[in-house]
């Protein structure tokens, strides 16, 4: 049980996915304009991330590794499309203010690189818990950066007015204020987890396999150094 | 044929055609609980919508008119004879439609509108949805020419003002056909 609430809290703080492995950021910019839109993105994020880590541990040994993108792809757009029709269905409201990006959880960095990374390994529950806690990670991040981007750009919370109209900064609703904000989110986090004396090191949640892997970070040209 | 040969080119294309078999019965069953659901609220949202534009009203019926000739998606009559309810789309910016409702009583009055913006550029081409706009074709009536187009937003702003004049348009069409 210990290691699996390790796994949990990984999602959550050490790997954080937005803002440690810097994954699925378009959608946290983008979507973080509004509480109720960041709430429900984090939990339709967490939903499909939760059910594809278990199909895909379920399958990963039934599922030949030259057809591997193309499986993953097929089951995460499925929990996709499902999350779409019954959002659409129970949660119109929900459903037009998430607009595009719903449908675009499909080519979410997050759920593809979960699938890839730890799914295909390992068993279902620790697969399981891996998707909550990078989902709830996920919604964390979201739902923060959007109570403060709603609250001092639009004044409101959860479309409640809170500020009287006039004193917004309105920059905050705005593309740049998401990055400015995104930005800070990312070097308080840094911050706070050097102060606790954890050595920083972004892990981009590898597994050492080289071989399968195109990025051109500094422990490769280690090893291709030697 | 090895079983090397299987696993290489076999394999790898029954296993992801099984997937989608099961994927596609999963999504099949799915869509037919929510497709009935989903098309009630979209009938809902429209009644709404004719409501709202035609204040007062309460039941409608539908025109059965050439709408693709008369350039609109739908005209509806209100049943105790209040007036009229057409909705039409255009394109605005970047492709995407922008969908007007328009009420319009039995003198050829504009007494309501309403646009659904949500295709067009948050913040800029949505002002043509606003109401301070939108108010500007209230108790206007043969043509919109005189209402101007937003400055800033005006591809968007042109699609309401085309799918105003198609409408009051094809109300004279109704209108005289009677």
């Amino acid at each position: 049980m210990k290691e699996k609430m390790k796994i949990l809290l990984n999602g959550m703080f050490k790997e954080n996915p937005v803002l440690i492995l810097a994954l699925g950021c378009c959608s946290v910019l983008a979507v973080s304009v509004s509480v109720s839109g960041g709430l429900g993105m984090g939990a339709a994020l967490t939903f499909v991330l939760v059910c594809s880590n278990v199909v895909i541990s379920l399958l990963r040994n039934i599922i030949p590794s030259k057809v591997r993108i193309p499986c993953y792809i097929v089951v995460i757009a499925t929990f996709v499309t499902l999350v779409e029709m019954l959002m659409e269905a129970y949660l119109k409201s929900l459903y037009d203010s998430l607009g595009v990006f719903l449908s675009l959880i499909v080519v979410n960095c997050i759920v593809l690189g979960r699938a890839e990374m730890f799914a295909s390994k390992r068993g279902v529950a620790d697969s399981f818990f891996d998707g909550l806690g990078m989902g709830i990670g996920y919604t964390m991040v979201i739902t923060g950066m959007s109570v403060i981007r709603e609250l001092f750009g639009s004044g409101t919370l959860l479309g409640y007015r809170i500020i009287p109209e006039g004193y917004q900064l309105g920059i905050l609703t705005q593309a740049p204020g998401g990055f400015f904000l995104f930005g800070c989110a990312m070097a308080i986090l840094v911050a706070a987890m050097a102060k606790k004396g954890k050595k920083f090191e972004p892990k981009m949640g590898c597994d050492g396999n080289c071989a399968a892997c195109h990025s051109n970070c500094d422990d490769r040209k280690e090893a291709e150094a030697k | 044929m090895s079983r090397e040969a299987f696993n290489e080119y076999i394999k790898p294309f029954v296993v992801l055609v099984c997937i989608c078999l099961v994927v596609s019965f999963l999504l099949a069953f799915t869509n037919s609980v929510t497709a009935p659901i989903i098309a009630e609220n979209a009938r809902l949202e429209a009644i709404r919508t004719r409501q709202k534009v035609l204040p007062g009203s309460l039941d409608f019926e539908e025109i059965d008119c050439d709408t693709q000739a008369l350039d609109i998606d739908s005209a509806y009559r209100e049943t105790n004879g209040m007036g009229y309810v057409i909705t039409s789309s255009h394109v605005g910016y970047g492709g995407g439609e922008v969908t007007v409702t328009v009420g319009i009583d039995n003198d050829g009055k504009v007494v309501g509108i309403s646009a659904d913006v949500s295709s067009q550029t948050k913040g800029i081409g949505s002002k043509a949805g606003e109401s301070s706009y939108l108010d500007k074709y209230m108790g206007i009536s043969g043509s919109a020419d005189g209402v101007d187009t937003i400055a800033t937003a005006t591809r968007s702003s042109t699609a309401v003002r085309q799918s105003v004049t198609a409408a009051l348009n094809a109300f004279n069409t109704i209108k005289g056909g009677n």
